[in-house]
């Protein structure tokens, strides 16, 4: 009984360790980039006070570029989005609709809205995806494009878009979300002035309660629901603090599949998106990774923080954990299937370094910190850890992780400022204080789960419900 | 006598700082080793706590002085705006100047900068005029700062101060940093100055990282006077595949007639891939039918980028009696390639046999038929 009970406390003890090394080690990955995100962001500043965006649009002779909008169910916001879409401020663009078997009256909207008719256009790819049930161009927008194929999951709809790519650039985005007018020209620009650079990804923004106006964003605010007012502080931190600290790094491992833009050639090379995963995004961007580090390729793969995509997020619990759930899945399966790369120095500082990362951080990671509560707790009770200590560790946590947070606002507000509104300001530290307590437990809660369902090998995506963008005229109303 | 007196307080004080911190440290020696670590998170949290503090506050501050300054910098934009509002209406020989505070002089030619990218003609020169004595601080300042901002100024000169500033900016030619150095070339890359093209060549091949599109673009600019020293480089083999590609790009976009004998020289000697494609794209824009020969034995080059940008020249210079090749063309394994040959079908004036492809269960049927939609209509 009593080695029984010691074996048992040396587990307790063991675990405890490996949360507190998961803990400094998070910890230590956040404090990293977020310092390498301040001086990338404050170079990048400095960059883009030196560039003439409309010289650029008029001399640099910027290469064409086809825009994917996939859209599947998508009939409250496709006619707004892709008039958005057509306003652009680019020079030489196609957009690209690829209406994956939708079952509402996604096709009905787009074809009454933008007079669409029947036409031929030749597959320039063979990439394997669902058949197309029909092509189909605007009568009065030669730039616009509809590809009507039987459902096959986003990735699916992509490839359709890549095979029918005619541009050396692509840019991925969802069909619901809103390009800023410069977005296009501000995310060419790396592969301008790297001809290297084989993927480029923009920032996500919330939209929420946000108000547009004839495809322009109006008047930014934060979102009214408490969820989504979370989720851009979220937003704020993982892209301004994360994505921009590994991009400073060269270590970009994420470019979100609401806004990247790549080239067509590298991604037909490395087979385009994959079917059988939730986080194509992620692998598509991994895959070019390994295909340009296998072959000794020079390429680059970068974020840039101002180009801007505009997107809806979830405002219930349900929505939001179906989310959080697919992409703790997408995470999953994209670092499974690409393990080899794992502390491989074949691949670099990918391998050692970002990888590792996101295996052990974000992806065993929430195992790891739930049972840490738990064991914690037990540790209290059983008396092998004193008060005092779980106190400091927790508020060491807390303060830490509200850091964090406001140093994500400030770096907000010595770049893009994008929420004027003083009382917004306000609302983010108070969020930064607050979303330690719920909020963070209810997604480490949701990523377990998604963690659990990628061990069960759960497929499918889950179902977002939109309201659909605001604009001016029913705000006044 | 003061001196020593200084050196005996700094002494004092390093014995005060040495004596503090011995304390300071001897005070945790003395502790037992788990009250050491939580004496050290305790410390954490009150660090990590001021921290934070600062951090809001600083964010609170920013956004305090970011507004205040923006209030600030629109009042004077607006008091700016209405003033040369009604210099430029006014019909006089010389322009009045504007008198500015020393602090807000940068930010005026700032303003005048961004205020000129809406002018042409006698309305730019107005501007410049205004900006006329401010621009040494310019100058002066293209030699200090971070590589950015000497670019930023590159480009208001040259808005506002060219030609009279050219020589500064020459000078930034030779400068270590790539975003200073494209800024000059940028801007030296002028259609007045096309002896300009002899300082910018040399510095082209430090910008290997920026796109060929870029370069040739920038060259391009320099208009048709630097077409004979673009075809001498185009030739150099000595020169870099790139160098030479660019030659070549920005041939085409100037629209230089004896290029495509030097393009077809360049095709003959078998050069890069890359650098063919780019010469067979002259080829295509400003080639005639004498090339034919040529183009017809590139079709069936093993290269892909090769056949694509042949076949492409060949519809533009070929005539009807290459449709059995561009038919042929059509059964390429490459369906980029099959595409430039339907294509050149069509340009060749054999849309006959396009319609009857588009018509048959030929496997590249629909290539035709998007051929025929492109060139009618839906």
């Amino acid at each position: 009984m009593t080695i029984f009970v010691r074996l048992l406390e040396m587990l307790l003890e063991g675990f405890n360790y490996i949360v507190l090394g998961y803990f400094l080690s998070l910890n230590f990955f956040y404090l990293l980039t977020t310092i390498f995100a301040f001086f990338a962001l404050r170079k990048y500043a400095r960059r883009m006070e030196a560039v003439d965006l409309q010289s650029l649009i008029a001399k640099a002779g910027v290469p064409p570029v086809t825009l994917f909008a996939p859209a599947y169910n998508e009939e409250a916001t496709c006619v707004e989005s892709i008039r958005a879409l057509l306003a652009l401020n680019y020079p030489e663009y196609e957009v690209l609709v690829i209406n994956d078997g939708s079952k509402d009256s996604t096709m009905e909207r787009l074809t009454k809205a933008f007079d669409l008719k029947p036409t031929a256009r030749y597959k320039v790819a063979e990439i394997p995806a669902a058949a197309v049930r029909g092509i189909y161009r605007s009568e009065y927008q030669p730039n616009l494009w509809v590809i009507d194929k039987e459902n096959g999951g986003k990735a699916d709809a992509l490839n359709v878009g890549l095979n029918y790519c005619r541009t050396p650039l692509f840019c991925a985005m969802d069909a619901d979300s809103i390009l800023e007018r410069d977005a296009l020209i501000r995310i060419v620009r790396p592969f301008l002035e790297d001809a290297h650079t084989v993927a480029a990804g923009g920032i996500i923004r919330i939209v929420n309660d946000c108000t547009l106006e004839g495809g322009t964003l109006t008047e930014i605010r934060l979102p009214k629901n408490i969820l989504a007012k979370f989720q851009v502080l979220e937003y704020l931190r993982a892209f301004l603090s994360g994505r921009m600290g590994w991009s400073a790094l060269q270590a970009t491992l994420i470019i979100s599949g609401a806004f990247g833009m790549f080239k067509r050639s590298a991604v037909v090379a490395v087979g385009g998106y994959a079917h059988d995963t939730v986080g194509e995004d992620m692998e598509l961007v991994v895959k070019l990774h390994r295909y340009h580090l296998e072959r000794k390729l020079p390429y680059t793969i970068s974020f840039v923080p101002d180009p801007v995509a505009w997107t809806e997020c979830p405002e219930s619990t349900k929505v939001l954990g179906g989310q959080r759930d697919r992409w703790q899945r997408g995470l999953f399966e994209v670092l499974s299937r690409h393990r080899v790369m794992l502390f491989n120095p074949k691949y670099g500082r990918i391998g050692m370094f970002a990888f590792p990362y996101f295996y052990f951080l974000e992806m065993l990671g929430p195992a790891i910190e739930l049972p840490g509560y738990f064991t914690f707790l037990i540790a209290i009770i059983w008396g092998s850890i004193s008060y005092s200590y779980i106190a400091a560790f927790f508020v060491v946590a807390f303060i830490f992780g509200v850091a964090l947070s406001l140093f994500s606002v400030a770096l907000e507000e010595l770049t893009f400022r994008r929420y004027p509104r003083t009382r917004d300001l306000f609302q983010l530290f108070f969020l930064a204080i607050i979303e330690n307590f719920g909020y963070r437990q209810l997604t480490i809660y949701w990523r377990i789960h998604g963690f659990i369902s990628a061990l069960r090998k759960v497929q499918g995506w889950g179902k977002m419900e939109r309201k659909g963008f605001a604009t001016s005229s029913e705000e006044s109303s | 006598m003061n001196f020593d007196r200084i050196l005996d307080y700094l002494r004092g004080a390093l014995s005060f700082l040495k004596s503090q911190g011995e304390r300071f440290f001897s005070y945790f020696e003395t502790l037992p080793r788990l009250d050491l670590a939580l004496q050290l998170l305790i410390l954490t949290v009150v660090f990590l706590f001021v921290l934070t503090i600062i951090i809001a506050i600083g964010v609170v501050l920013l956004r305090a002085k970011n507004n205040l300054a923006s209030k600030r910098y629109s009042r004077l934009e607006r008091s700016w705006e209405g003033q040369i509002m009604e210099i430029l209406s006014i019909d006089e020989d010389e322009t009045p100047s504007m008198i500015i505070k020393g602090r807000d002089r940068l930010f005026f030619v700032q303003y005048l900068y961004r205020f000129a990218s809406r002018l042409r003609g006698q309305e730019l020169q107005i501007i410049k005029d205004l900006a006329q004595p401010y621009l040494a601080i310019i100058a002066k300042n293209l030699k200090r700062g971070y590589p950015e901002l000497r670019a930023r100024n590159i480009n208001i000169l040259a808005t506002l101060g060219f030609p009279e500033f050219i020589d500064p900016i020459i000078h930034s030619l030779k400068e270590d940093a790539p975003i200073v150095k494209m800024a000059a070339a940028r801007i030296l890359a002028h259609v007045d100055y096309p002896e300009h093209i002899n300082l910018i060549l040399p510095e082209l091949s430090h910008f290997d990282e920026w796109s060929m599109n870029f370069l040739a673009s920038m060259l391009s600019e320099m208009g048709p006077a630097i077409a004979p020293r673009l075809r001498e480089e185009l030739l150099n083999r000595e020169a870099s595949v790139r160098v030479r590609i660019a030659a070549a790009e920005s041939l085409r976009k100037i629209g230089d007639l004896a290029a495509p004998d030097t393009a077809a020289q360049v095709l003959e000697a078998g050069d890069d891939p890359e650098l063919s494609a780019t010469c067979l794209k002259l080829l295509r824009d400003m080639g005639t039918p004498r090339f034919r020969p040529l183009l017809l034995s590139l079709v069936n080059s093993p290269i892909e980028i090769i056949r694509i940008h042949a076949f492409s020249a060949l519809g533009s210079v070929g005539s009807k009696e290459d449709a059995s090749v561009l038919l042929a063309g059509l059964d390429d394994p490459s369906s980029w390639v099959a595409l430039q040959a339907a294509r050149a079908l069509y340009q060749s004036n054999s849309t006959e046999v396009l319609e009857k492809i588009a018509r048959s269960d030929h496997v590249r049927a629909s290539i035709a038929q998007q051929i025929l939609t492109e060139v009618h209509g839906l």
